[in-house]
């Protein structure tokens, strides 16, 4: 069985949750209203606006997948395709990984679909490859930053008891993008190792970083840095998605 | 029996999820502390509503992880006490947990912005029930920790970014919200009561 075939599997199971659709859309549309109104959007109208509004919904819908997926990689005490998956003659972290890509492909339709009605709308406005954008900007700045949370997520549910994972899953998630250089500790935004998408949002798509760069790491967006970045957050994805797979493993007395 | 079953019930969800709240509470006083010291004067009372409300957003997870994350939470109805008042007992037990949390941060903390009293402690207390009001909703209806959570997460956001900052008036700004998440939650506890269809159609 083929990574994409399990992927596809837990992508169904992940659809049927009609809980998650209900409260995922309007989460989604919130965080693009919110974006919408800013008055750090740069209010062009084009690609500039669709990627500052998928930073924006990804940070936000991140706090959300960062609360939700605790139990991605481990869930002490639960029983059905679990079991039957720990049963197969498959490495555990390519189950892991699957279930993470069939989520992910569940989580990230919400923001893909409020995206691509804010590029209907620029289309209709003269701008005929706004669809196209949208796409683009959900591909390179929202998919990373989700499975970025997603594996937060499921890395810390599976070192630490119930609530705490959680609740420590969402501060980390809020340290990693909204920690300001006002405040004095250190951080990673404003650098090329941001998971903000400053990198993406400014090579790819011509939009004003959220976080100015600064520092040694602090480099101007082209598409070299932006491809740098989305590399570093591939990496990082593929390291959290060992290591939670890797911890889930171990016998838990909670 | 009123006093054995919130004695199981602390037995139940023990520290795992009354504990981040009031470790909060305690960071957040801190923290506010430290920042006294480190920024220059005034900014600190700036961080004050934002660290405030991380500690509303770690009590509602609690919350969404006290009423959902236990399979047998279900199997209540078999005995003398029903589920619905097991998980408002829980998400009891963690807002108990979140007010003491506040009482340390709000008023072991120096500085804060428009001080008045205890309306700053009302006004996180009452975030907090807002978020239980909607967990107990959207647990009610899906069961799903995952749903729970990301619904806790989506109306934390609502309050905290959109609602708060416009409408000082301490009324309005808690009565309102908790006046529109109760009557769904009053729908979900009467929906709860009918035991037998909730059993056939289990939920996860």
């Amino acid at each position: 069985m083929t990574l994409l075939a399990l992927a596809r599997t837990h992508a169904t199971i992940a659809r049927r949750q009609w809980a998650l659709w209900i409260t995922a859309i309007p989460l989604a549309a919130f965080a693009t209203l919110l974006a919408t109104v800013s008055p750090r959007n740069p209010g062009a109208g084009g690609a500039a606006d669709l990627a500052f509004t998928g930073q924006v919904v990804a940070v936000l819908c991140g706090i959300a997948y960062a609360a939700a997926f605790t139990g991605l990689f481990a869930a002490p005490g639960r029983s059905g395709v679990r079991e039957v998956e720990a049963a197969a003659p498959l490495p555990p972290v390519r189950l892991r990984a699957a279930r993470l890509l069939g989520t992910c492909a569940v989580a990230v339709t919400p923001p893909l679909l409020v995206l691509s009605a804010l590029g209907a709308v620029q289309t209709n406005a003269d701008r005929p490859w706004s669809l196209l954008a949208a796409v683009g900007v959900t591909v390179t700045i929202v998919v990373p930053a989700a499975l970025l949370a997603m594996t937060l997520s499921g890395l810390l549910g599976s070192v630490l008891p119930r609530a705490l994972g959680r609740v420590a899953a969402v501060l980390t998630w809020l340290y990693l993008t909204l920690s300001t250089p006002l405040a004095p500790i250190p951080h990673l935004n404003g650098t090329v190792l941001g998971v903000v998408g400053d990198p993406v949002a400014s090579g790819y798509f011509g939009s004003p970083p959220v976080y100015a760069p600064a520092g040694p790491l602090g480099l101007e967006g082209t598409p070299v840095t932006a491809t740098a970045s989305l590399l570093w957050q591939a990496l990082l994805v593929i390291l959290l998605t060992m290591a939670g797979s890797a911890l889930a493993h171990r016998p838990r007395t909670w | 029996m009123t006093g054995a079953l919130i004695r199981a019930q602390v037995r139940a969800t023990g520290a795992a999820t009354t504990a981040p709240p009031l470790l909060a509470g305690i960071v957040v006083a801190g923290t506010l502390r430290g920042a006294e010291l480190v920024l220059p004067a005034g900014s600190a009372a700036l961080l004050a509503p934002w660290l405030v409300s991380v500690l509303v957003l770690c009590a509602g997870l609690c919350v969404a992880v006290a009423m959902t994350d236990d399979g047998l939470v279900e199997l209540h109805e078999s005995t003398l006490v029903p589920f619905r008042a097991v998980r408002l007992l829980r998400a009891g037990l963690v807002n108990a947990a979140a007010a003491v949390g506040a009482v340390l941060a709000v008023h072991g903390s120096g500085p804060w912005p428009r001080e008045e009293g205890w309306t700053a402690l009302l006004s996180t207390v009452g975030a907090v029930a807002v978020l239980t009001a909607v967990a107990f909703c959207v647990c009610g209806w899906s069961g799903t920790p995952a749903a729970t959570a990301l619904a806790v997460v989506a109306a934390w956001l609502l309050l905290t970014v959109a609602w708060d900052p416009h409408v000082p008036s301490l009324h309005l700004q808690r009565g309102l919200p908790l006046a529109v998440a109760l009557v769904p939650a009053v729908v979900t506890w009467r929906r709860l009561r009918d035991s037998e269809r909730l059993m056939t159609g289990a939920v996860s």
